[in-house]
């Protein structure tokens, strides 16, 4: 099983990064390469960042569970415009007691082993709990960290093109032999969300990459509505909202590609979710509500102008 | 028919494959020498080479058995001299000395390497990237809420003893003292706490400067880094050897390579697995340099590829670098205190 999070928000540019600078925001650890893909669209990912933990594991009912390990934490990068960072750790049921030497989680990076023996769905239900349980391992402090490291570098002018929220959305991926991969998303409030995925062992490595894609598209499509909303609101107060929506369309429209970068065996994950809510649906609706905006007011300036 | 059993899209950039060094299946190092060493006339090296010269023997026997007749050993033999604490001596005082004595003894020095060379070679900050590999162990309690103290310089295999009020302040209770612990200890620990750096500041033309002093073990950590070809930079090959193609040695050790090549044709300088032998004096730095290689986040890509070559020769490495590194502790004068 593997517990992450994402956390999404609009990197603090004025216009999007090109390629190079993007590679230079996310070269976090001298001499670690940047990976970076550019179809069909540039998503860039920052080196790992590993820390060790050793805590109380969240459960719910409790349970006494503890966790030794190592978290692996990185930053992505895509279009040159939405950042995210991600910290997810898999999680090993084992039956030693005592904490081993150093070298036995050094070099499986990304584990943390489960001491106690906690039914595994008490793991997975405390890791979505609502609020954060004090003194149990803290997937968000590790990926609001990243966050605030890539957001606070140089090669930003700290002025965004658009005012949006983060979001923060927690996953759980659980291999189960033989399973048609599932998902579940929920929307807990306006900023965060839960994901539970299952899939076959064989793609368990694959989830956080999915629920990477998914947390992008979510925050794209609620950062796209919170636009259309302020602009009606403008619009009824009789404020101009063609900034606002010109910004929002060269921003985020172009970067809409649900399931681009994700595994192929997962790519049917999409499908359900462009069932129920579909997702695309009402981002096209919302893209296209936004161009006739643009268009007639293009056109009502244009008439405005031969009148005279 | 032929069929193409990868996805029908890859990018160049997608995947960054760290390149491949030659590995040989070991490399022995036959001396650690501080400038004190050399510079205290030529008894004490030969003492140091003859003391050597059986293990090195040895050594070479113990490779062709573990290898047993299926490929032909690959052994390559290098040197270290301190050129990072003191830098008063010159190579061409030095080298040809030393190079003379090891001839007598029939020892065959293939590389020789430059300590200051494990701090930046070629312009690349080893020690800096080394440090940046740190995965300290966390003490118990950790949630990851609060970011990891990596800035201490230290490094230690277990939990450091509490804080504890002696009772000299008045109001506070007295707290009893509680011992550190080594993690993954066997009934009791063997707590060692590691200085890895010091930071200090330094008047330079009359300003002040910070400046890092990395430790010996640090230092001899990156030494064993690069033996084992585990050192990548944007995942090139680091402080590769070279050939010195002067008429004769300069006068500044850092006008030398990081690791020189002095044989024709010798193995490849790092190796599937190292043996130092050493004076006994540097057990204490070799057993900080086991913590320090055991609290790094070494770049898999680099060691899965090698733990995998080494399988097709029909060579078993163990994962954990520590594990590839031996040492043999002679009985040999040394000069003065070591770190």
């Amino acid at each position: 099983m593997i517990i992450g999070e994402v956390r999404t928000g609009l990197l603090r540019n004025s216009l999007p990064l090109p390629r190079q600078a993007v590679v230079d925001l996310l070269s976090l650890r001298p001499g670690r390469q940047v990976v970076a893909t550019d179809r069909p669209i540039n998503r860039t990912v920052s080196p790992d960042s590993i820390v060790g933990v050793d805590c109380t594991l969240a459960t719910e009912p409790q349970a006494k569970a503890r966790g030794i390990g190592t978290v692996v934490t990185h930053a992505v990068v895509v279009g040159g415009a939405v950042l995210q960072s991600s910290s997810r750790t898999r999680l090993e049921w084992v039956d030693y007691r005592e904490r081993k030497a150093w070298t036995h989680y050094t070099h499986r990076r990304g584990v943390v082993d489960v001491l106690g023996n906690p039914p595994p769905v008490q793991v997975v239900n405390g890791s979505k709990r609502s609020s954060h349980q004090r003194d149990t391992l803290d997937l968000g402090a590790m990926c609001q960290r990243m966050l605030m490291l890539v957001q606070g570098r140089p090669q930003l002018d700290y002025k965004p093109g658009l005012r949006t929220q983060p979001t923060q959305l927690r996953w759980n991926a659980t291999a189960r032999k033989g399973a048609r991969p599932a998902v579940h998303l929920h929307i807990d409030d306006e900023s965060r969300r839960t994901v539970d995925v299952v899939v076959p062992p064989e793609l368990l490595g694959e989830a956080s990459r999915f629920c990477e894609d998914l947390a992008l598209h979510d925050w794209l499509y609620t950062a796209l509505g919170n636009v259309v909303e302020q602009a009606e609101r403008d619009m009824a107060a009789g404020t101009d909202p063609m900034k606002l929506l010109g910004s929002a369309l060269t921003l985020l429209v172009r970067l809409w590609m649900p399931g681009a970068h994700v595994d192929s065996a997962l790519r049917p994950l999409w499908a359900d979710l462009e069932d129920v809510p579909g997702f695309s649906q009402s981002w096209h609706r919302n893209v296209a509500w936004i161009r006739d905006q643009i268009s007639m007011s293009t056109l009502t300036a244009w008439q405005d102008a031969r009148t005279f | 028919m032929t069929t193409i059993d990868t996805s029908a899209y890859t990018e160049a950039t997608a995947k960054p494959e760290p390149r491949h060094v030659a590995l040989s299946h070991l490399s022995v190092e036959v001396g650690h020498f501080y400038m004190e060493d050399l510079a205290d006339g030529d008894e004490r090296i030969r003492t140091q080479f003859r003391k050597v010269l059986p293990w090195l023997e040895a050594t070479r026997t113990a490779l062709a058995a573990d290898l047993d007749g299926v490929v032909k050993p690959r052994l390559s033999t290098c040197f270290l001299i301190d050129d990072y604490f003191r830098t008063d001596t010159s190579p061409d005082e030095i080298v040809d000395r030393l190079l003379g004595i090891a001839d007598e003894f029939g020892i065959t020095i293939d590389y020789l390497a430059r300590e200051a060379g494990c701090f930046e070679a070629d312009r690349v900050p080893l020690a800096e990237l080394t440090a940046a590999m740190l995965l300290p162990e966390p003490p118990v309690g950790t949630t990851g809420a609060r970011p990891p103290v990596q800035d201490s310089g230290w490094l230690c295999n277990g939990e450091r003893a509490p804080d504890t009020n002696s009772g000299n302040q008045a109001m506070m209770p007295v707290t009893d003292w509680e011992p550190p612990v080594e993690f993954g200890k066997r009934n009791h620990s063997i707590f060692l706490d590691v200085e890895l750096w010091k930071d200090r500041t330094e008047r330079v033309d009359g300003r002040l400067v910070e400046r890092r002093q990395w430790s010996c073990p640090f230092l001899a950590s990156v030494w064993q880094l690069l033996r084992l070809g585990a050192l990548r930079y944007e995942g090139e090959p680091v402080a590769q050897p070279q050939r010195w193609t002067g008429d004769s040695w300069p006068k500044r050790w850092s006008d030398l390579p990081a690791v020189v090549q002095l044989t024709q044709n010798p193995a490849p300088f790092a190796a599937y697995r190292t043996t130092s032998i050493l004076p006994q004096s540097y057990l204490g730095i070799e057993h900080a340099v086991r913590v320090i290689l055991d609290h790094l986040d070494i770049d898999k890509s680099v060691t899965d590829k090698t733990v995998e070559r080494a399988l097709r020769e029909g060579v078993r490495l163990p994962e954990q670098l520590s594990s590839r590194v031996s040492h043999i502790f002679v009985e040999a004068p040394v000069a003065g205190a070591r770190w």
